[in-house]
């Protein structure tokens, strides 16, 4: 039987077909999978277009939460007044995905379900501790799954989607106004390039002492976590050169103990102690609220 | 894959085809409407010379599968030459010196297109922003960043 697209128009009837095609393959951006296809790669099964999906595409405050639906692309973040002035922090790693091109398709729905240990937009998200809806459809009824995306990526490349859901929605809490969040990222060029080493840190300060702190340390461990052992050290203390030397050096230490040596490790551990260090000090020096 | 008829506005012009869905939007256009401006550089979004415009956004066409294209409205380098008259970013290339062996040179147009029909008047750094999707391997980009400098002023 031939293969085919489907292009729905509304999300029920996108379920409905994952439903009764679980092996179809979902197409948001096209930016992962239109390179898959061109290496010969996904060539078996049907596609269904989200594209044409216009309530995937909407970025809405409900109650105290942000929910950016799954096709909006990087580019719309970087348009967005929600973003820009509740959690302007998200912009800088919309801003260093790909390119202008890229961004202009590439989907934040689309960067977490291709769960590549180097996402941009993850470490942001999960240092938000952001949660994805995963939707499907059993008869006639939706149902609806949350779960956090630090739970839901567990490998590279792989998440815990299941074969009849659609992700939909990604949503966290709007961040308090004292609060900073920064994303810092290496690459072998200034665009176009995947990260080597990305992060992003998540800041409340009281006075100068860390009240909490989020950090996530992104193409560093297999799947995007919270590195919980350097945020327990920073909390309590003042970032003074000593303590960030010191809590880049846990980093370091803990993407050893998670990946073991790597032939990358020669390189990325020596940088991850000073990258470290220099995203929380660069996040600490941020205006608040960004 | 099993055929689909897609409506679309090429260039102005709306077009109405049955295409292979998955056929990438670069390939339709220089294999089914023979429209060779725009090449194909790498095929998989690294190099921006298959850049063309959707719904006025600049684009890797090699990224976008035909079926996506449905209802959209696509600018290719073909669009900007008008009754014999060059755009102003041509006219600018040629004046500045932006064109060497000439393959990035449709991909760098569009997007400095979409920068300008966006943003009129944008900064050297907006500039060098808008271009960062698009590799050049024989200018080394100065005498481009002048060439949509200058087109401002065209």
């Amino acid at each position: 039987m031939d293969r085919e697209l489907f292009q729905p128009v509304n999300l029920n009837d996108a379920l409905k077909y994952k439903e009764d095609h679980q092996d179809a393959i979902l197409l948001a951006g096209g930016t992962d999978l239109a390179v898959a296809i061109h290496r010969g790669k996904k060539s078996e099964g049907n596609i269904i277009d989200l594209s044409k999906i216009e309530e995937l595409k909407k970025i809405q405050i409900q109650s105290d939460e942000i929910n950016i639906g799954a096709m909006i692309t990087f580019a719309d973040l970087l348009n967005s007044k929600i973003i820009e002035n509740k959690v302007k922090g998200i912009c800088k790693a919309a801003q260093a995905v790909g390119s202008p091109q890229i961004r202009n398709k590439g989907t934040v729905g689309g960067n977490i379900c291709n769960a590549s240990p180097a996402a941009d937009t993850v470490p942001v998200l999960v240092c938000l501790n952001a949660k994805v809806k995963l939707k499907s459809m059993a008869g006639s009824k939706i149902r609806s799954r949350v779960m956090s995306i630090e739970d839901f990526i567990v490998g590279n490349n792989k998440t815990l989607l299941k074969k009849n859901e659609i992700l939909t929605n990604i949503m966290f809490k709007i961040p308090s106004s004292d609060t900073k969040i920064n994303f810092k990222k290496i690459g072998r060029r200034n665009a176009l390039a995947i990260a080597r080493i990305n992060g992003a840190c998540f800041l409340k300060m009281d006075d100068d002492k860390v009240d909490k702190v989020s950090l996530v340390i992104g193409s560093a461990t297999p799947m995007p976590e919270r590195f919980n052992i350097v945020e327990n050290y920073l909390k309590d203390k003042e970032l003074n050169d000593e303590v960030l030397r010191k809590a880049g050096t846990l980093a370091a230490d803990y993407v050893l103990k998670q990946t073991g040596m790597r032939s990358s490790s020669t390189y990325k551990l020596p940088v991850i102690v000073k990258f470290t260090a220099s995203l929380i000090e660069n996040t600490l020096n941020k205006n608040k609220g960004e | 894959m099993k055929k689909m008829e897609i409506t679309f506005i090429l260039n102005g012009k709306e077009i109405c085809m049955n295409v292979d869905p998955e056929m990438t939007l670069l390939n339709l256009l220089r294999q089914e409407l023979f429209l060779t401006g725009t090449k194909e550089g790498c095929g998989i979004g690294e190099c921006g010379a298959c850049t063309v415009l959707v719904d006025g956004a600049a684009v890797n066409s090699c990224l976008i599968l035909a079926a996506q294209v449905n209802g959209t409205e696509i600018t290719t380098i073909e669009a900007l030459e008008h009754d014999g008259q060059l755009d102003c970013l041509q006219k600018s290339f040629i004046d500045n010196h932006a064109v060497q062996c000439g393959f990035c040179t449709p991909g760098m147009i569009m997007s400095a297109k979409a920068l300008l029909m966006k943003n009129p008047h944008p900064t050297h750094e907006e500039i060098k922003t808008a271009l960062s999707g698009n590799l050049c391997r024989c200018t080394g980009y100065k005498n481009i960043i002048t060439a949509v400098e200058s087109a401002i002023e065209y």
